[in-house]
């Protein structure tokens, strides 16, 4: 037993005696003539008090016991540890801080499961454009008629690695200000004609053939309230991506609509590409992740699952498909 | 010395690109795969003289590969592993991979790690003055053919396993370093606190199974190295 339990214990036994010694202050004073109650129930009263002070002092801090082991084990880094079941049936104040605790305790987990995956991904994701500058220094060492190509290699590849850590700035940034963000009110067609339109210069410097079909009108009219530079990253990264995979001479669809009964703005983006296999379409959104039709140089995979946590932070939702025509639709869900 | 006819396997076209060149340039016969699928079939189909195996890869990862290509091939294979990810090594070296570097490596490394190889395979310095066999117990070891037999029954060794079998059967009855055991069989000091000794150790000791009395024909020796029992 605790001191907790002692401690509760010796006020419910002061209570009790205080209460005692009131009535025999009474019975003194003014029962004299009453006769005298049996030594028996006296003793009796004094065991059922004692009894009942001891099983409200266990009730009250034994839950608290199982909460401070949980807490030092959490302190140890095990995350692991859960209250639900050690609390039985109970239904009260110190329940639901068993329950509050077991959610911190699993959201602390899944953020720190989360952040360790990325660490490693990154540290692997890192590796590849070092091999290659690795390899380009081997080139340039081995015969210096390489040297002005090695120099183009290595400017290419440290602006990769630039971009990279842009990208994992922009990521951590996100995940710990989403309180803190800008809320203000955003124009969602404006965004994406602005989005379209840095497109279109990138599509026509690279003399690419691939052409904007817009439809947002009806989006003038909702209100969506966030950060509007977010917004526009993960509005761009989903358009780049659809650029990326659509062949030459193919479209890119942007629908928007709003709907007024639900309060959403609902926005398909679809390119005219080869997809993605049915099994790989809810991985699309996670850090890193590549699918079979992407090259092994092209992007490096965070740009979507920015755009996840972007929509995310907004109360919105993200999903993908493949179009029955061919291609990939991406649709975001975002409250209006 | 012929060419040597190096298989490269990498998802990364640019990186394959440029180590082909560097390779080339070196005096090797390079060709290319990349994925893990076209690599075991080329690597299967022959005529290389080792193969260089990325093992992160997507889809078929190069462990996976690797395990295809021992199924049926003792062809040298050099793995390319992450910095840092010792169980990718460890994994790999109990599939029977002969030695890995960590990637990112200069080609310099990489270069210097297939020489290695390919020498302790082809044995080209060692045949004029190695025995025509080494016999020990139950164990023989024909260095110029580069086979070993137990019992009567011919071993399935990689290239590696085979050269630390013969370092330890040259000196059977006594115990070999694992410093000498990896000059011997990788062509190279053994880093601190690396394994792949007693990784490949433990993999011919699955070959060899067990003395009469359960014990391993490889005994461990404390602060020593290894010993192969000479009956």
């Amino acid at each position: 037993m605790g001191r907790l339990f002692w401690k509760f214990f010796f006020f419910f036994m002061l209570a009790q005696s205080a209460t005692t010694a009131w009535a025999v202050a009474f019975w003194i004073r003014h029962g004299r003539n009453l006769p005298k109650p049996p030594l028996e129930v006296m003793v009796g009263g004094v065991v059922a008090s004692l009894a009942v002070a001891a099983l409200l002092a266990w009730y009250i801090s034994k839950p608290i016991r199982y909460l401070r082991h949980a807490f030092s084990a959490a302190a140890q880094g095990d995350l692991d540890v859960r209250i639900g079941g050690n609390l039985g049936r109970r239904r009260d104040e110190l329940a639901d801080l068993g329950r509050d605790f077991d959610r911190t305790a699993a959201r602390l987990k899944m953020l720190m499961d989360g952040q360790r995956r990325l660490l490693h991904d990154v540290s692997h994701e890192l590796r590849s454009p070092l091999a290659r500058l690795q390899a380009a220094v081997g080139l340039a060492r081995q015969d210096s008629a390489n040297v002005g190509a090695v120099i183009d290699r290595l400017e290419r590849e440290s602006v990769r690695i630039d971009k990279l850590v842009d990208e994992l700035l922009t990521l951590s940034r996100l995940e710990a200000s989403m309180a803190s963000r800008e809320q203000e009110s955003v124009n969602l067609a404006e965004l994406v004609i602005e989005v379209v339109a840095d497109a279109t210069f990138e599509i026509n410097a690279r003399s690419a053939q691939v052409a904007f079909d817009v439809r947002v009108e009806s989006l003038h009219a909702a209100k969506v309230t966030g950060d509007a530079e977010m917004l526009h990253r993960a509005l761009e990264n989903v358009v780049r991506n659809s650029v990326r995979y659509t062949p030459s001479g193919g479209q890119v669809h942007i629908v928007g609509e709003y709907d007024r009964g639900r309060r959403e703005v609902r926005l398909m983006i679809a390119d005219e590409g080869p997809g993605v296999a049915t099994a790989e379409l809810a991985s699309i959104f996670e850090p890193f992740f590549r699918g079979e039709a992407a090259q092994a140089t092209s992007g490096h995979g965070l740009g979507l699952a920015i755009t996840h946590r972007v929509i995310e932070s907004h109360g919105g939702r993200i999903s993908a498909s493949n179009r029955t025509s061919g291609g990939l639709s991406v649709e975001i869900h975002l409250p209006a | 010395m012929t060419t040597a006819k190096i298989l490269l396997v990498d998802d990364d076209v640019e990186l394959l690109d440029m180590l082909q060149t560097y390779l080339e340039r070196e005096g090797f016969a390079v060709t290319t795969a990349n994925a893990a699928a076209t690599g075991v079939a080329a690597a299967l189909s022959g005529g290389y003289a080792l193969v260089v195996l990325d093992v992160m890869m997507p889809r078929m990862s190069g462990i996976q590969a690797l395990r295809q290509i021992r199924t049926t091939s003792l062809i040298p294979v050099l793995m390319l592993t992450a910095k840092g990810d010792d169980a990718d090594c460890i994994v790999g070296l109990e599939l029977g991979a002969d030695d890995y570097v960590p990637k990112p490596c200069t080609p310099r490394e990489l270069v210097a790690r297939i020489r290695a190889i390919l020498r302790r395979t082809r044995g080209a310095e060692d045949v004029e003055d190695a025995p025509a066999v080494i016999h020990s117990g139950l164990l023989k070891v024909f260095p110029r053919q580069r086979r070993a037999e137990w019992g009567g029954k011919s071993l399935d060794l990689t290239s590696t396993e085979f050269n630390l079998l013969e370092a330890l059967a040259r000196s059977a009855g006594r115990a070999v370093s694992k410093d000498a055991l990896s000059e011997h069989a990788l062509g190279r000091p053994l880093a601190r606190f690396e394994r792949s000794i007693d990784v490949h150790v433990s993999s011919i000791r699955r070959k060899l199974g067990t003395t009469p009395d359960g014990r391993s024909w490889i005994q461990t020796v404390v602060r020593q190295g290894y010993q192969l029992l000479a009956q």
